[in-house]
């Protein structure tokens, strides 16, 4: 998916309540997403379309088939994991604190002002484009890496150490001549322009790796 | 005269004399005016003095002879004292004193009263006292005669004696012979001198078996050594004895006698007679013995059932106890008997009144059973309830209790497990109805905040699509308030209900489950249907749980199923397993019955309200569950037994102490947290 490429933002919204589904659409509607509303969880998860588009979810914690708090734990077994909502009319306080350090954005406890629940969609999907970009990131790194060839890759390695073109060349037996047609190709495969950003990246690809 | 001497030697009595001869005793009687008396009061022939002049007989002799009696006074043999009365001088009366008996207690007094017709020369002569030569001839033929008397009547009184001895040794004989008991009379040797018939029916000996025999012919052969010896040593030392031994008959019949001996020793301290006394005792003894051993037989029976026995003897006030009861009644160690007041001295003193109220009304005839309960407070021990039993056993003639067998049972253990249960019952039906409350709360918050959570939410949109009304708009704003201060209030008294309710923490699965047996079983005791844990092993890691809420959710999911057994199952059982699920970190709990099987398995997943519940005809119970699990964030589901019948299984979530914070420790009711 390209970043630069926007469409609506998808949100999932399962509620087993009729009336309050009905009413958190219109909520939603001040903003300019896709809501998909669902009736109980297994309706959600055999949508797998909807379950890769929705970055966001609404869950009440009280579903007919299972708890939103079981529903968020298979959710986690297959990332990318949307970033979740819980609404609840009863929820206790070690559920709500269970479902924060799961890593659920945020609780409302209803009945709830728009306002709370646009905030919380909102700071969401905010969060849900991070992952993603951060996602995103670390792919690209990875496709841009995948395309050196071994010697750049040795090379590469040497660089990110610290060494110069002419300490690389000792240690790989070549000339530094041929150590520095190696650095400029491989830079430029990667897109960097300094050794500074050369390191920021493989810090990163590191990092996500 | 020679016919009687021979009498006199032969020894007869005077009044077997022929008649002749007691003619002329008489004769010489009357003409020497013989009176013989004793000096103890004994006659022996002539006027029978009577007691006053016996008493003071010279006075009575002063009387009678007057002034015309006569004194002889002469020198006889040795044999015939004189017993000087007057002196020669006075001429008045003759008095002689002849002893009739060894031992003086006879005298014969012989006195003239009158000079003899044939001879005044010679009395007047004598009273003269000058010559007594000259009537010494008459006077020996007096003496002769006198003599012969005496001898008769010496004789005669010696006779009278033997007679006496002769009687009372013929009534000893009788009461020798008619005596129960058998007697031997031994010498110093041990022979056996004489032996009544009653020791001949004994032995079955003949009396001249018996004489000349030792008492060792009837050994037994049941003593040994030590005993007889013991016997002698106490015999030579006391010279009594007695005591039970065994005795052989001369038949070879073994019997039981009672033996006394007693030693009999002459003047010089040497034995001169044992007589040992026999009385059978074999029947007393047998009857003993068989009484002896039915009491220890039923002694031990009741030992061996460790029933606390006592047995009153009312009238007494005496009571026998078993070793057990005396333990009970908190009475001291080897208490073999004890009285009432003892046991009424132990009781608590806040129960002492009951006791003796219902001992008064069996004492008193009111009642013929004793049932008590009261506790009993012996020193250094702890504090006992025992409950007591008894009947009266027999009744004198007029009705009045007279003996009183009891049993008395320590009933501390089960007092306190009823009291445990009670506790146990209370806590249990608290619990439920704390998580009924605040499972109810739950429900309703969560029902009503749906409609709430609408209302303001259809209330945001009016507000939105009416910003060009604003008196539509300050509507909606009003409804959006008004809906949002109803869903303050819902939360508020949730809360409230679950501050009262303990908290969530890790707790061990297994431990919780294995309660769930015992509870059910104090609560449906005559359940048909075993209640069995299987597969759950003890290694489960903690789940993430509120105890209490747990249990009962099983609790009501085991007693659906029961209830779903009870109709027509062959197999009355309902089991709980459980299952890990380390995939999605959480342990699923299956509740199986093997009984009519849902009508409906999709009942739990369609499960959307508690008015649908409702209508489903479901019941509260399941609702609770529901809410419970739910709440734990599981999810609760029941699926078909294969073998007929329902599995309802429910997922409850692994501790992990990364996300789960644990609640405070709980509430004030005591509820045992695993």
């Amino acid at each position: 998916m390209d970043l630069s490429e926007l469409s609506k933002d998808c949100i999932g919204l399962i509620e087993d309540d009729d009336a309050v589904r009905h009413g958190v659409c219109i909520m939603l509607e001040a903003l300019n997403i896709d809501v998909k509303p669902y009736a109980c969880a297994r309706e959600f998860l055999e949508d797998t379309a909807a379950r890769k588009r929705c970055t966001c979810l609404i869950l009440d914690v009280r579903l007919p088939d299972m708890s939103g708090i079981e529903l968020q734990k298979q959710l986690m077994l297959q990332p990318p994991v949307p970033a979740i909502v819980f609404i609840s009319g009863h929820a206790e306080v070690s559920i709500v604190v269970e479902g924060i350090r799961r890593g659920a954005i945020d609780f409302l406890q209803k009945p709830f002002k728009e306002q709370q629940l646009i905030d919380s969609v909102q700071k969401a999907l905010a969060h849900a484009r991070e992952t993603q970009s951060s996602q995103l990131t670390s792919e690209a790194t990875e496709e841009k890496l995948a395309s050196l060839t071994g010697r750049e890759r040795d090379v590469l390695s040497w660089l990110v150490k610290g060494y110069r073109s002419k300490e690389i060349a000792l240690q790989l037996d070549l000339s530094p001549r041929t150590i520095d047609e190696h650095r400029q190709n491989l830079m430029h495969k990667l897109q960097v322009t300094t050794i500074a950003e050369l390191m920021g990246l493989c810090g990163l690809a590191q990092k996500v790796q | 005269m020679a016919a009687l001497t021979d009498w006199v030697q032969a020894g007869l009595p005077i009044t077997e004399l022929p008649a002749t001869l007691q003619t002329h005793v008489m004769a010489c009687v009357q003409a020497t005016g013989l009176v013989v008396v004793g000096l103890g009061g004994t006659l022996c022939v002539g006027q029978t003095p009577p007691q006053d002049v016996l008493a003071d007989l010279p006075t009575w002799l002063d009387a009678r002879i007057g002034p015309q009696k006569l004194f002889t006074t002469c020198e006889l043999s040795h044999d015939f004292p004189l017993l000087a009365g007057f002196p020669a001088a006075e001429t008045s009366a003759g008095l002689l004193a002849i002893p009739l008996s060894d031992d003086a207690q006879h005298h014969m007094f012989w006195f003239r009263t009158a000079a003899p017709a044939t001879e005044p020369d010679h009395q007047r002569e004598r009273s003269s006292g000058v010559r007594c030569s000259s009537s010494s001839a008459w006077l020996a033929d007096c003496v002769d005669k006198a003599c012969l008397l005496a001898a008769i009547f010496r004789s005669h009184l010696a006779f009278q004696k033997l007679q006496q001895s002769q009687a009372a040794q013929r009534l000893h004989d009788s009461i020798f012979d008619f005596c129960n008991d058998a007697i031997l009379v031994t010498d110093a040797q041990n022979t056996i001198l004489s032996a009544n018939s009653a020791a001949v029916t004994l032995t079955g000996y003949r009396v001249d078996e018996l004489v000349g025999a030792t008492p060792a012919l009837l050994k037994s052969g049941r003593h040994g050594t030590p005993f007889y010896s013991a016997m002698w040593r106490m015999i030579n030392s006391t010279g009594r004895w007695q005591g039970e031994v065994w005795n052989r008959r001369k038949n070879g019949e073994l019997c039981a006698h009672a033996l006394s001996i007693k030693t009999l020793h002459n003047e010089d301290g040497t034995v001169w007679r044992r007589i040992g006394r026999l009385a059978d005792i074999t029947a007393r003894k047998l009857a003993t013995t068989a009484l002896l051993e039915s009491e220890m037989r039923w002694q031990f029976a009741v030992e061996c059932n460790g029933e606390a026995m006592w047995d009153w003897n009312v009238v007494e006030d005496k009571i026998f106890t078993t070793v057990a009861a005396a333990a009970v009644l908190g009475l001291p160690a080897h208490t073999h008997t004890f009285q009432i007041s003892d046991m009424v001295a132990r009781v608590v003193a806040d129960d002492r009144p009951k006791v003796q109220a219902a001992i008064h009304k069996l004492q008193s005839g009111k009642s013929s059973e004793l049932q008590i309960e009261f506790r009993v407070s012996a020193p250094g021990e702890a504090l006992r309830w025992v409950s007591t039993r008894g009947r009266v056993m027999t009744r004198n003639e007029r009705g009045m209790p007279q003996r009183v067998v009891s049993i008395s049972k320590d009933m501390t253990q089960q007092h306190i497990k009823e009291s445990e249960y009670r506790n146990q019952t209370e806590l249990l039906s608290q619990q439920a109805r704390l998580v009924l409350i605040g499972e109810m709360a739950s429900i309703f918050a969560h029902e009503i905040n749906q409609p709430l959570a609408a209302i303001a939410a259809l209330a945001a949109g009016c507000k939105r699509k009416a910003a060009a009304l604003p008196d539509v708009r300050l509507l909606a704003q009003g409804i959006e308030e008004q809906a949002l201060r109803g869903g303050d209030i819902a939360w508020r008294m949730l809360d409230f209900s679950r501050r009262q309710r303990s908290g969530r923490r890790a707790v061990s699965l297994p431990q919780l489950v294995s309660k769930i047996p015992g509870w059910i079983a104090l609560q449906h005791s005559q359940a048909e249907i075993v209640v069995e844990i299987d597969q759950v092993s003890p290694d489960l890691p903690p789940i993430y749980a509120a105890p209490v809420e747990i249990e009962q959710v099983l609790l009501n999911l085991v007693r659906n199923a029961m209830d779903a057994g009870v109709s027509n199952s062959k197999v009355q059982r309902v089991v709980i397993s459980t299952q890990l699920d380390n995939e999605l970190k959480q342990v699923v709990v299956d509740v199986t019955d093997w009984g009519c099987g849902l009508p409906d398995a999709e009942l739990f997943t369609t499960m959307k309200s508690f008015e649908s519940s409702k209508e489903q005809g479901v019941g509260l119970g399941l609702t609770v569950c529901i809410s419970i699990v739910q709440a734990h964030g599981g999810r609760i589901w029941a699926t078909a037994n294969p073998e007929g019948g329902t599995i309802v299984h429910f997922s409850v979530p692994l501790f992990d102490p990364h996300l789960h914070h644990q609640a405070p420790h709980p509430a004030p009711h005591g509820h045992e947290e695993t």
